[in-house]
């Protein structure tokens, strides 16, 4: 058995986040994980140098040219054999080069670039984003023979599967000296690390595996060759046995975590656990209120930028000098009695439609993929032809729209050349189209302000047994009001102009202390809370436990869950009718270790995997051994395999030990009769 | 034999004054000029070859028609020399999308 790992980065791109390489660390990972053979793939390049000095620098391991190629969106690891490094460098740089133009590499282009890609390794994302598209391995189907997975629990599901790709777990690092190093690597049945025997390997799902016992449910969760279920998995030990130290371990392993530590969801002290709810509660309630009031801030601010104070004195300046024009008519000279004098420019509304619909033809004849479906309705000659006749109306419209602008500046300059000769003033400009367009932007508002003030039920989101509600009502008064604003000042003023929108608006651009861009906060008051089975808030210990569903409650988004002994910080009766369905259901998705020495938790979690840790004094210090095996088995068995009796395990862990047990079995007997 | 189409006329001057075509053709007084009479002339230099009598102060009597004469004659001068590339900028704008897809 070998182990690969074929998807490495070593240099920062575009695509990358920021990152040091560290050549200690790559050497540090292929030692601790005892790997084989790596690739070094980076995103849309291959870097000779960067190559040969991990290749020189890392003698006992194969190191591989790659690249992850960006290919209509998805992501796709080439990888060579040495024999042809030089092709491959060249290849390589034409995609570089092309990416780097165009921020994607088409399908067309890379069968040009890689016509021989038969003699690669090609692994695209298979069952991790961004996913390799349908029809690329529906057209290149023959040339892929495996597929990247990003979590062991894809990787069993998909060898399962009947006619789906060999799948393969690799850990996508960039090589920095201060990142966690995964576990998160395949292993092969195969002697040599030579490519072609790889390749050979890796054409047979049943030769690559996640752990190296050749296990087809298990995966390797720390760095000694400990195995794992990838379904629920129990972890017991006495205190002090390691059991924490066992979850932090497994947390550096693997990526995308969700870990609930012991106490993590309460506090001792209860002022601050308020504080803590109420912080949170706070947080979310704001990107609430701002994701539902996005849309009203726009048109809040739009209202908020144009001057209309300014806007109704030009309006009023306009109308009296059209007045006074009128009124004055006998007293006009032969320079304001040409007609142009007293006009008005044109008004020209430049008309978007048409460049839209250009943009969206030529979207339409640009659509790669899907030209088949589009075709299917609407053939390209069609299409043409549609380009050209929009092309042909927006040019017109673009000539009209110089000819107005030309005709403008003419207008202009013969006002004004007659004006200076005249002794009547010329009439003002005016956009009166604007002003049009202003006044309704300011009825819309008004229009929306009225009636987001209507008290409404927005949000009913049930977490278990407790409910998340949202509800939007109006400031009730001055007072309430000023304490969402939460800042010093007069706001009855503000307050008792809240039924006219528009007048409550400007009220608060005189107040020096208001943000104008949170002034759209002030017109509705965006109620969020939890509340209980009952439909009341949530009280003090009710909080703990409804952190807990809700970490539950989206557990599913991530590749792990752990959990560190949740009996610390909640009652049995909670537990088992609240969370163990809960945590059961979870592990159907996702790995899961519980630690616990709680026989609700202990006895009613239908674990598949049971882990037993043991303290050991040593002259070292002290070690911790983990023994493990199904729920089911005699015996568990630790990776030295040294035994123990699973019902040892279980009695003493969940019950104190058998005398206990036994005396407590008595006592509940002698109640009952 | 090819017949080259003659350019119009849009401004003259006549006994000490100026006029302008009209959309009816006919030459009118400048000093009765509105603003859809220079919307019309505008149109007519940028889609026609029109010429102009150049604007002569000592030609033209009357101070208004002086003045209207003076800043039509400027305008239609700047843009005679300006149109070609004015609507260059108009007609290459989608010209590579219109060549990509041409038969």
């Amino acid at each position: 058995m070998i182990k690969i790992d074929f998807h490495i980065h070593t240099i920062k791109t575009d695509l990358d986040s920021a990152f040091d390489f560290s050549l200690d660390k790559i050497s540090e990972y292929v030692q601790k994980k005892k790997i084989n053979a790596i690739a070094i793939t980076n995103h849309n390049l291959f870097d000779r140098a960067n190559f040969d000095l991990i290749k020189i620098h890392l003698k006992d391991v194969a190191v591989y040219p790659g690249i992850e190629v960006t290919l209509e969106g998805g992501h796709l690891i080439v990888v060579a054999p040495f024999t042809k490094i030089e092709e491959f460098e060249e290849q390589c740089k034409k995609i570089h080069d092309e990416f780097k133009e165009k921020n994607d590499i088409s399908l067309d282009f890379f069968m040009d670039i890689f016509s021989n890609h038969e003699e690669y390794l090609l692994i695209p994302h298979y069952d991790k984003n961004p996913k390799i598209q349908k029809f690329i391995l529906d057209r290149i189907g023959s040339s892929f023979i495996c597929g990247e997975v990003c979590s062991p629990k894809k990787f069993i599901r998909l060898y399962k599967e009947k006619g789906t790709l060999t799948p393969l777990l690799f850990s996508d690092m960039r090589m920095a000296d201060d990142i966690p190093l995964l576990n998160k690597q395949t292993y092969i049945d195969t002697d040599s690390t030579d490519f072609y025997s790889m390749k050979e390997a890796i054409r047979d799902k049943e030769k690559v595996y996640i752990n190296d016992k050749k296990k087809r449910d298990l995966f390797p969760i720390l760095d000694d060759g400990t195995l794992a279920s990838s379904g629920l998995n129990i972890i017991f030990g006495k205190r002090s046995s390691g059991k924490t130290y066992t979850l932090d371990r497994i947390n550096e392993n693997f990526d995308n975590v969700k870990y609930i530590k012991q106490f993590d969801l309460i506090e001792k002290d209860k002022e601050a656990a308020n504080k803590k709810f109420d912080e949170s509660m706070s947080n979310d309630r704001s990107i609430y209120s701002d994701e539902y009031l996005a849309e009203f801030k726009e048109i809040v601010n739009n209202v908020l930028s144009i001057n209309y104070k300014e806007q109704e004195t030009k309006l009023s300046d306009y109308v009296s000098s059209l007045v006074e024009f009128a009124v004055d008519m006998d007293n006009h000279d032969a320079f304001s009695k040409v007609p142009v004098f007293s006009e008005q420019k044109f008004e020209y509304v430049i008309d978007k439609k048409p460049k839209n619909i250009i943009d969206s033809i030529s979207n339409l004849l640009d659509s790669g993929t899907y030209e088949k479906i589009i075709n299917k309705y609407i053939s390209n000659e069609n299409l043409i032809k549609m380009l050209n006749e929009f092309v042909k109306i927006h040019r017109e419209k673009k000539r009209e729209e110089l000819i107005c602008k030309q005709a403008n500046e003419l207008i202009d300059k013969i006002q004004r050349a007659l004006s200076i000769e005249s002794s009547q003033n010329a009439i003002p400009s005016f956009d009166i189209n604007q002003y049009a367009t202003d006044v309704i932007k300011k009825n819309l508002f008004v229009k929306i302000a009225d009636i987001i003030k209507k008290p409404k039920l927005l949000l009913e989101n049930q977490i278990g047994k407790f409910k998340i509600v949202a509800k939007r009502e109006p400031f009730g008064s001055a007072k309430e009001l000023q304490n969402f604003v939460g800042k010093k000042g007069e706001y009855s003023s503000s307050y008792n102009l809240y039924d006219n929108p528009f007048d409550y608006l400007n009220s608060f651009e005189d107040k020096p202390h208001i943000q104008k861009d949170q002034i759209y906060k002030y017109f509705v008051r965006i109620n969020y809370q939890v509340l209980n089975a009952n439909g009341y808030p949530v009280s003090g210990g009710e909080r703990a436990e409804f952190n807990l569903e809700k970490n539950l409650s989206d557990a599913e988004n991530y590749d792990m869950l752990l959990i560190d002994e949740p009996e610390s910080s909640f009652d049995n009766i909670f537990l088992r009718t609240d969370i163990v369905d809960k945590i059961t259901s979870i592990s159907k998705k996702i790995p899961v270790f519980v630690s616990t020495h709680n026989n609700v938790l202990g006895g009613n979690l239908n674990s598949n995997y049971i882990l037993y840790t043991e303290a050991v004094n040593t002259a070292d210090g002290t070690m911790f051994s983990i023994y493990g095996g199904n729920r089911e088995n005699k015996v568990l068995t630790s990776v030295n395999n040294t035994q123990i009796k699973n019902y040892v395990v279980m009695i003493n862990s969940l019950e104190g030990g058998e005398e206990s047990y036994v005396e407590r079995k008595e006592t509940y007997k002698n109640l009952k009769d | 034999m090819l017949s080259e189409k003659k350019p119009i006329k849009i401004l003259k001057i006549k006994d000490g004054k100026g006029y302008y075509l009209d959309k009816n053709g006919n030459y009118v007084e400048v000093d009765k000029v509105d603003r859809d009479s220079l919307l019309y002339l505008i149109n007519l230099v940028i889609n026609s070859e029109v010429e102009i009598e150049t604007y002569d102060e000592s030609l033209i009597l009357n101070k208004v028609h002086q003045i209207i004469y003076k800043e039509i004659s400027q305008k239609i001068q700047t843009l005679n020399t300006s149109k070609l590339t004015l609507l260059s900028n108009i007609d290459t704008e989608y010209a590579d999308l219109i060549n990509k897809y041409k038969d």
